[in-house]
């Protein structure tokens, strides 16, 4: 309900909140990202699928100003937001996580959210009146009661709550999660995927990176599956595991053998 | 409830002690309790930038030194009151501090660090290379001073100190000091989280420009004399290990750390240029057996001895 979701409605005209073209980045001689193409409509939770060194991550970072692309445009909401410094991104309405957690240590749960809360985006959307906007996003990922405990004392699992409750902090209309369910076991996955799922029914679009298929299955209606930089495929959940290039990557080529079932 | 009976009470007596100590100490050491309460400000105005934001400046002494040569200039060319001198010398180093920050805040890892270390020992050749104006080695002497008795200069100074600190602790448990603890923690994950670093390192840098300028303003009226040597790697380094000493990161640790180093300093002040070795070895031997600093564990024994009973 503290979704912008008036921004949305206004803009909604014209369908797509992401549009992403021709995107290409180089590391030397290796081409992580090459001349990748795809569109976000508003609402959606879209996933990102693809072995590790597939370029999800480096997709990401140059989506949110974390890298700068050597070719290609990200438009975000009808506007041109490539090479826009990392926290200005984050003020159009983008917020991503990161695939390894990174709390800010030394300081607690509620001051941990506290900081997104104080960003500029934070505070004109609820975040100027922090201690109740912090206990709000800690509600909406199953941290309520965990505002005063130490970041080094909570485990691994809320540790990845956290790092969702502070992109939220930031009022983002557009979630990047990067692995969000990274090293958490088949107990801890499904209340983190229903969090995610309850996000994307309170209107908030949503790209997720995964290179395991399975977790994607439930959540996801459609799937943009990466391989060596590329997009290979894009459809839903069930076209996806029948398309002959993902076939190829998963289980043929064995380029990702933790990923088959 | 003790805890915060405790809060206020150690500093209250501290501070009381502080504040009748000229009733027994005259003479020089009442220079050496100065020495520490000037001190002190410099220590605290050097964590508040390095210690909340774990970016570290070794050249604070480029503050300290043009906050001493603006004010001792001010007085003794434009003859502008002492009390407004010292005003100025915190906005003289603010724009140093703005000189320098802009260029060198965005740098990551060492580079901060060194930059600030040459930036500081630029100024201090400056005020060699323009000698006509600064007095060269000498320094600018011959300051108004700013009031009539020692017994009143360590007032002023203390109140300094205590407006400082006032300011300074303020600063550190307001909604700004949980951003600038979070930049030390993860200056990525802060821009992820909406948050400008640089914009928020250069306002700490500001703000430990002001201070430290107008210690070293009050350093220059309580000395009537402006040297190149408040440029200098001893100072910068001076209130590093203070601050470490004490407890990076705190403003009580800062004025502690200040307190036993500038008593120490005056204890071993026979030995000349080697006491900086003296509080080297000291440093390095509270790191290794206290490396949270001095204050924090006489912290917790108080607390536990007031919660025991």
């Amino acid at each position: 309900m503290t979704l912008p979701l008036a921004e949305a409605d206004a803009r909604a005209g014209t369908g797509a909140l992401l549009e992403v073209s021709d995107l290409t980045r180089r590391f030397g001689g290796l081409v992580a990202v090459k001349g990748v193409s795809f569109s976000v409509a508003a609402g959606e939770i879209t996933g990102i699928l693809g072995p590790n060194g597939a370029g999800k991550t480096t997709l990401f970072n140059l989506l949110t100003g974390f890298l700068a692309p050597d070719q290609g445009r990200v438009h975000f909401e009808g506007r041109d937001i490539t090479g826009l410094a990392r926290h200005r991104v984050v003020d159009r309405g983008l917020a991503r996580t990161f695939q390894l957690a990174r709390p800010f240590r030394g300081m607690t749960v509620a001051e941990n959210v506290a900081v997104a809360c104080l960003s500029p985006r934070g505070r004109r959307h609820g975040g100027a009146r922090w201690p109740a906007r912090v206990r709000q996003v800690l509600l909406q990922v199953g941290l309520e009661g965990k505002e005063r405990v130490a970041v080094e004392a909570l485990p691994y699992g809320d540790l990845r709550r956290l790092e969702v409750a502070r992109a939220l902090a930031t009022a983002p209309r557009l979630l990047l999660l990067d692995e969000p369910f990274a090293g958490l076991g088949a107990s801890e996955i499904a209340p983190l995927a229903a969090v995610i799922s309850r996000l994307c029914g309170e209107g908030l679009t949503i790209l997720i990176i995964e290179h395991k298929l399975r977790e994607f299955m439930r959540l996801v209606r459609r799937v943009i599956a990466m391989d060596f930089g590329e997009i290979v495929a894009d459809g839903t959940p069930g076209e996806i595991v029948q398309h002959p290039r993902v076939v190829a990557a998963y289980l043929g080529g064995g380029l990702a053998p933790h990923a088959a079932p | 409830m003790t805890r915060d009976r405790l809060r206020w009470s150690v500093p209250g007596a501290a501070l009381l002690l502080l504040a009748l100590a000229p009733l027994w100490l005259r003479g020089y050491w009442l220079s050496v309790l100065i020495l520490c309460c000037l001190w002190a400000v410099l220590a605290t105005s050097w964590d508040f930038m390095s210690g909340q934001t774990g970016r570290e400046n070794f050249g604070h002494g480029m503050f300290v030194g043009t906050g001493a040569y603006a004010a001792a200039f001010l007085n003794l060319n434009a003859s502008v009151p002492p009390w407004a001198c010292i005003l100025l010398a915190g906005a003289c180093a603010m724009a140093v501090a703005l000189v320098i920050g802009l260029p060198t805040l965005r740098l990551q890892g060492p580079y901060f660090a060194l930059a600030t270390l040459a930036a500081a020992a630029i100024l201090q050749r400056l005020t060699i290379i323009f000698w006509e104006q600064t007095g060269g080695e000498e320094g600018l002497a011959g300051l108004t001073p700013l009031v009539g008795s020692p017994v009143a200069f360590y007032y002023v100074a203390l109140a300094c100190l205590l407006c400082t600190a006032a300011v300074l602790v303020g600063l550190a448990a307001s909604p700004w000091g949980i951003l600038l603890r979070a930049i030390r923690g993860d200056e990525l994950a802060c821009e992820a989280s909406g948050i400008s670093t640089t914009r928020h390192k250069m306002l700490a840098l500001l703000t430990s420009a002001f201070f430290a300028g107008t210690g070293g303003a009050l350093y220059a009226f309580f000395q009537l004399q402006a040297g190149p040597y408040l440029f200098g790697v001893a100072t910068s380094l001076s209130v590093i290990i203070m601050s470490y000493v004490g407890g990076i990161g705190s403003v009580y640790g800062a004025i502690f750390g200040a307190f036993v180093l500038t008593v120490m300093g005056e204890g071993l002040r026979r030995f000349g240029e080697y006491r900086l070795l003296f509080h080297s070895l000291v440093l390095i031997v509270i790191l290794f057996f206290l490396p949270g600093g001095l204050v924090a564990p006489l912290w917790r024994r108080l607390r536990g001895a007031e919660a025991a009973p």
